[in-house]
């Protein structure tokens, strides 16, 4: 809503000799909700990674609060995936031997944080995403919904400044689905982070402010503003 | 090591397993061979104590699967590798062992083809490299059962070789391996072929 | 012009060239399967009106003794009145699904900058979508939110199915995994 807080120029990336990104341009503002749609092969998770600094791009450079992530340092790289950003993924990022409140307290103790003092934060994030109830339960024991709002916690519990979801609520049903997505905007917009949200589902995407639709690798110009309707 | 006695399963109204009965000892590398709808992966996820049966009991090292909490006792490997974005390559493999403070198989990465790409985040590798990130993960504690859910699915010929002799070496390591898959090149290694046809064992 | 969509649907195919009634009423009913059929009647009248609001214009009449073989062809204002009609927008809710499905189909078999349009459409309908989610929020009786839900479905129904339209048309169908 003020500054650009994260920004794609001319991002490209290919997986052997399929292009994925041929070229994307992008910006997400300082506490804004951005929905990327797209064609399925359009390169939006691809995209995801990019930003996220998973992934390094063959050309173009992404930018986190004006600073290049390719000119970071491999350590400054990881703090910055670790403490500024959290990552949502469509289902399987529970680490099964452990239970929902260790998987939620997993990068703070990466961070070095005092394991009770880390393990208070992450009982507190999963009352906050309605899964207190499961905090002893092992990732195998959980529903759809609950195994995707500890990953939700997980992913807020260092306090980021952007959130990325790749199809969160890919594998739930509508009602599971649409609490969980609830839950993570709500949670979101509480501790002013910006959401990057990767979606083929236009009810998923209405909930953002805004829509960036990346088609063949590269963003589509906006639409101009609609002529009056009849 | 592992005993299932008469277990039907059912999820919804579906019955997956019916009445399987099975009985495995000691160290060796076991396969559940069986097309997709066999109940192979139901039977590995009632073994690594995910989930409880329907009917009849499943039992590892004498007590109830579902009880084991222990990953030296009963790792798992499944079908979406449950990797922790966050972490790298390595700091996923050997969090069994950083979380108990146990010393690690020096070789245990570089023997899986990891080494290389021991500090990439781990999603910035490849499947067949992340699912090879998880087998070690499942394996590094030397656990006394490694449940592993079709562990080849994203392996080329250039690396399965790596992960099969990674399974052998862990069955003669002492690990009772038990490996869900319709891949024949691990059944080509396996000490005990257990074939699973539409929820029941298939007498050969 | 009064906005009379089959008068448009016309309209568009005149666009493609000259034609007859006859085929300008087969053109409709090929385009729109689960329409009712346009009865001839119909056919006549709108072109008629077309003709005197100077929308299209007679070009050949042939009468050899059969059937009425009067061509008709676009004018300037007609294809002036068209491109009018097919860059505004329509209106998102199940009441208007019809007008929204003339639109796009003539939008789409036209060519010309079906892309723009469908952008428009689809961000049109994302805010309103936006906005019934806003309203669901507040609501407080399930009643409003459940009717809420339905327009909702409704709106999104049409989103898939204006890009699955351009996906046919255009013959790059995308696999939907």
């Amino acid at each position: 809503m003020t500054g650009v807080l994260l920004a794609a120029h001319a991002v490209r990336k290919a997986f052997g000799r399929t292009e994925a990104l041929r070229g994307a341009t992008l910006s997400i503002g300082d506490g804004e909700v951005v929905a990327v749609t797209g064609p399925s092969g359009s390169g939006k998770s691809t995209l995801l990674m990019c930003l996220a600094g998973v992934l390094r791009p063959e050309a173009g450079r992404v930018e986190y609060g004006g600073r290049r992530l390719d000119e970071l340092s491999e350590r400054d790289r990881t703090r910055l995936r670790r403490r500024e950003f959290g990552l949502v993924l469509q289902f399987g990022q529970l680490v099964p031997e452990l239970t929902a409140a260790q998987n939620v307290a997993l990068p703070l103790l990466f961070e070095r944080h005092e394991r009770a003092a880390a393990m208070r934060s992450a009982l507190a994030w999963l009352e906050r995403l309605g899964a207190d109830d499961v905090a002893s339960a092992r990732p195998g024991e959980l529903s759809g919904g609950e195994a995707q709002r500890v990953a939700i916690a997980r992913a807020l519990v260092t306090g980021p400044r952007v959130i990325f979801a790749d199809e969160p609520t890919g594998a739930l049903d509508t009602v599971s689905g649409d609490r969980v997505l609830n839950a993570l905007l709500t949670a979101a917009r509480a501790s002013y982070a910006s959401v990057v949200l990767v979606t083929h589902d236009n009810r998923v995407a209405a909930h953002a402010d805004r829509e960036i639709v990346l088609r063949d690798g590269v963003v589509e110009p906006v639409a101009s503003p609609a002529a009056a309707t009849p | 090591m592992i005993r299932v006695d008469n277990v039907t399963h059912r999820q919804g109204t579906v019955t997956i397993l019916r009445d399987v009965s099975l009985s495995l000892g000691g160290a060796a590398l076991v396969v559940l061979a069986g097309r997709s709808g066999s109940g192979k992966s139901t039977l590995c996820h009632l073994v690594a104590g995910v989930m409880r049966p329907s009917a009849g009991s499943v039992l590892v090292a004498d007590g109830p699967a579902h009880r084991v909490r222990d990953w030296a006792v009963v790792s798992l490997l499944p079908q979406r590798l449950a990797l922790a974005p966050e972490l790298s390559v390595a700091e996923n493999a050997l969090l069994p062992a950083r979380l108990r403070g146990r010393a690690v198989d020096p070789l245990l990465l570089e023997s899986l083809g990891l080494d290389a790409i021991a500090d990439r985040p781990v999603h910035e590798t490849s499947l067949g490299e992340q699912q090879r990130t998880a087998l070690a993960r499942a394996l590094v504690l030397g656990p006394s059962v490694a449940v592993l859910d079709e562990p080849t699915g994203h392996q080329d010929d250039e690396h399965v070789g790596l992960l099969l002799d990674a399974l052998v070496t862990a069955a003669r390591a002492g690990t009772l391996v038990l490996v869900a898959t319709h891949d024949q090149r691990v059944i080509d290694v396996a000490d005990e072929t257990v074939r699973l046809r539409s929820g029941r064992i298939a007498a050969d | 012009m009064t906005p009379v969509s089959v008068a448009h649907v016309l309209l568009g195919v005149l666009a493609h060239g000259p034609a007859h009634g006859y085929d300008l009423k087969r053109a409709h009913d090929a385009r729109f399967p689960s329409a009712k059929p346009l009865a001839y009647g119909q056919v006549y009248t709108a072109l008629a009106k077309l003709e005197r609001e100077g929308l299209v214009e007679v070009v050949e009449t042939k009468r050899d003794g059969g059937p009425d073989r009067t061509t008709y062809a676009l004018t300037d204002e007609g294809a002036a009145a068209l491109r009018d009609w097919l860059a505004t927008t329509e209106s998102p809710g199940p009441y208007s699904a019809d007008d929204l499905v003339r639109k796009a189909v003539t939008a789409l078999r036209l060519g010309t900058d079906a892309a723009g349009f469908l952008r428009s459409q689809r961000a049109v309908h994302l805010a309103r979508m936006r906005d019934l989610l806003t309203r669901q929020r507040a609501a407080a009786e399930v009643d409003a939110r459940i009717e809420i839900d339905h327009t909702i479905f409704h709106l999104d129904a049409d989103l898939r199915w204006l890009e699955t339209a351009a996906g046919r048309v255009s013959g790059k169908e995308t696999d939907q995994s």
